[in-house]
């Protein structure tokens, strides 16, 4: 469906896309995932085709992006990062105004309307401009704006950011149905949490360029920290870190509160041999839990830095 | 969404918006009532039938005789002073270009200024018959002898153009390098004529009904007859309300600087222009610009509305009517023209 191949997009010196590269395929929930300034936002726009990019090439729906292609144009809905709706608009209105943009027929028009009005929840608030509606409210508006015309294709850049946790798991679940109905969504965010619940592919993005991508288990895969292991014991031991690092396949031990997270490489034994040194050495442990490398692990292995540096 | 159903959003948003009623009503009308205030026992009527006696063989009769709003009659002194005193005629020339009044008033005033135009004319060697009166004395002299009507021209210019403010609010919101809704927009496949002749629908809606209202005020409460001409003087605000927008569209255009920005930057622009044209007084626009700098005048659109005004309805002259029209509506066509390929420019180099 999206097919993006080595896109550079300057700002003068600054590189926004570094021959970016990327691609969707129908039915997709692909998560493009990275810092502030990374290049997410002008990667949709140059999707978009609002955005001039310097060179590559982007396919969307097996056509290069021409801003005078109103066909394909009529297949993409936008929700942007921020709040793209009329203060002085209700609710009904302004998703009447934007599904207007793509559909002429006013009566299909409005039952589209009012089932964008009940997908997000805002049956009740139908008349209220946006001024009376809550943060979580308003997001949940600027979402229907841009799916009120059902389109085939979604870019959803960051929707839940400043939002309430009951309007983002209520965001959340509109995007799996969106999937249900066999919508392609492109999902920025810089909440790992979120993109691991909804994406089925993801691609990491650091200074323009894509440095990872894949399903969350290929991710995984692809670093060298597997599993993490956080302990904390009973008593103090100033040389605790050290011991713990000499243990097999540690990559490296790090301090977390009052307990130590030491992380492992791929290997099937990891936890044994870690309550093994506990026993041998007559350690009590007061916290002992385990997980697989996250999203937060891989992107810290694969740009050096945390994702919301 | 067809036209009529966007240009009912366009006006609902500004509709609803404070700022807007503010600068398109409330301010003008403030003015307004600046103005009566200022200019109490005001009456502006159209300037005709002054009637004057001259004296036989008097060097001016010929002259005067020429000047459409003057009516002469031959006579002696004695007959001007009883006339005068009766209130038949307004002065008497006789002697060295010399006025006799018994009063002073508008008429005598006016009859004042003729005669020193007149003289000027004859010292600086142009022949009589080549000064244009209707074009030249009256469009300057007049307007210094009613202030009080130059002010409310200008002022009624001044609003004419307010569609700017409307045509700001629709572009800026339009743009994807200014604002979040103009990527939804710049990313549908609307069309952008059509976007752009709603806009231009919504605004000349929104600033007509403010204009009719303040000249209601105006011609109604306030019961001053600035409008000799209605009809044309209409057909002059509907062309001049289509230039304020076009010069709205295209001062939307503008990147990187918002639509509150966008919006100050103009009130001060076109306060600036109505001072040139005689929002102030006259004096600016008469003594300042006329005689330093002419093609200020002739190029600022808010003279040339207030000129014009002033013309067709004191002076029932519309030497100049269709002028200033094709000027507007060149104006428009330019401002329009610019924004239509604007708006066709549809990707952006930075957003």
């Amino acid at each position: 469906m999206i097919m993006m191949d080595g896109v550079v997009k300057r700002y003068n010196e600054l590189i926004a896309l570094d021959h970016f590269s990327f691609n969707a395929q129908d039915g997709e929930i692909v998560g493009l995932l990275g810092p502030n300034g990374c290049g997410k936002t002008t990667a949709i726009n140059c999707m978009l085709s609002l955005l001039r990019f310097d060179s590559g090439d982007i396919e969307i729906f097996g056509r290069r992006v021409d801003s005078n292609n109103n066909d394909v144009k009529r297949r993409i809905g936008i929700v942007p990062q921020e709040l793209a709706i009329f203060d002085k608009l209700n609710v009904y209105e302004n998703i009447d105004f934007y599904c207007g943009l793509y559909i002429q027929n006013s009566k299909e028009r409005k039952k589209l309307v009012e089932e964008a009005i009940d997908f997000v929840g805002l049956d009740k608030y139908r008349r209220f401009t946006p001024g009376k509606l809550s943060g979580g409210l308003k997001r949940r508006l600027n979402i229907a704006c841009g799916i009120a015309h059902k389109p085939e294709l979604l870019f959803m850049d960051e929707p839940t950011v400043a939002v309430d946790a009951q309007s983002r798991n209520f965001i959340l679940e509109g995007v799996k149905k969106m999937k249900a109905d066999g919508r392609t969504v492109i999902y920025t965010t810089h909440y790992l949490e979120e993109a691991e619940q909804l994406c089925d592919r993801m691609v990491i993005m650091d200074q323009g360029r894509n440095i990872a991508q894949g399903t969350v288990g290929q991710l995984q895969e692809s670093i060298s920290t597997q599993e993490r292991v956080e302990v904390g014991f009973l008593t103090e031991d100033p040389g605790m870190k050290k011991r713990l690092s000499e243990l097999p396949h540690v990559v490296k031990v790090t301090n977390k509160n009052d307990n130590y997270l030491i992380h492992f490489e791929k290997q099937e034994n990891n936890l044994a041999n870690l309550i093994k040194f506990i026993e041998s050495n007559n350690l009590t442990y007061t916290d002992l839990t385990s997980e697989r490398a996250t999203l937060s692990d891989i992107f810290l292995e694969l740009t050096g830095k945390e994702l919301r540096d | 969404m067809n036209i009529f159903r966007m240009t009912y959003y366009l006006v609902s948003i500004s509709f609803k918006d404070f700022g807007f009623w503010f600068w398109t009503l409330c301010y003008p009308l403030l003015l307004t009532g600046l103005f009566i205030m200022a200019t109490s026992n005001m009456t502006v009527g159209e300037l005709e039938n002054i009637d004057v006696g001259i004296q036989e063989d008097q060097e001016l009769t010929e002259v005067i005789e020429e000047i459409d709003f003057i009516n002469m009659t031959v006579m002696s002194e004695e007959e001007a002073v009883s006339e005068m005193k009766q209130g038949d005629i307004s002065g008497y020339i006789h002697g060295d270009n010399t006025l006799l009044v018994t009063e002073s008033g508008f008429d005598q005033t006016v009859l004042e200024m003729v005669i020193n135009q007149i003289e000027k004319v004859a010292g600086s060697g142009i022949p009589y018959e080549n000064y244009d009166f209707e074009a030249q004395f009256i469009e300057e002299n007049s307007q210094e002898a009613q202030p009080e009507a130059v002010l409310f021209y200008s002022l009624i210019a001044m609003i004419a153009f307010y569609g700017i403010f409307s045509g700001i609010e629709f572009m800026s919101s339009m743009q994807p390098n200014l604002d979040p809704m103009g990527a939804r927009f710049a990313a549908s496949p609307y069309s952008k004529v059509k976007f752009l002749s709603a806009s231009v629908l919504g605004a000349l809606i929104l600033n007509l009904a403010t204009n009719f209202l303040i000249l209601a005020v105006i011609i109604i409460l306030y019961k001053i007859n600035l409008f000799t001409e209605l009809g044309p003087t209409l057909g002059l605000l509907f062309i001049a309300n289509l230039t304020g927008i076009g010069l709205g569209l295209i001062i939307g255009l503008l990147p990187k600087i918002n639509a509150g920005m966008k919006t100050t930057v103009s009130v001060i622009f076109i306060i600036g222009l109505a001072a040139l044209s005689g929002l102030m007084g006259p004096f600016i626009k008469i003594i300042l610009i006329e005689n330093n700098l002419t093609w200020v005048n002739t190029l600022n659109p808010l003279a040339r509305l207030t000129d014009t005004m002033y013309k067709i309805n004191f002076l029932g002259n519309y030497d100049d009517y269709w002028a200033t029209i094709g000027m507007l509506i060149g104006y428009a066509a330019v401002f329009f023209s610019i924004t239509l390929l604007s708006l066709r420019r549809k990707q952006y180099d930075s957003i």
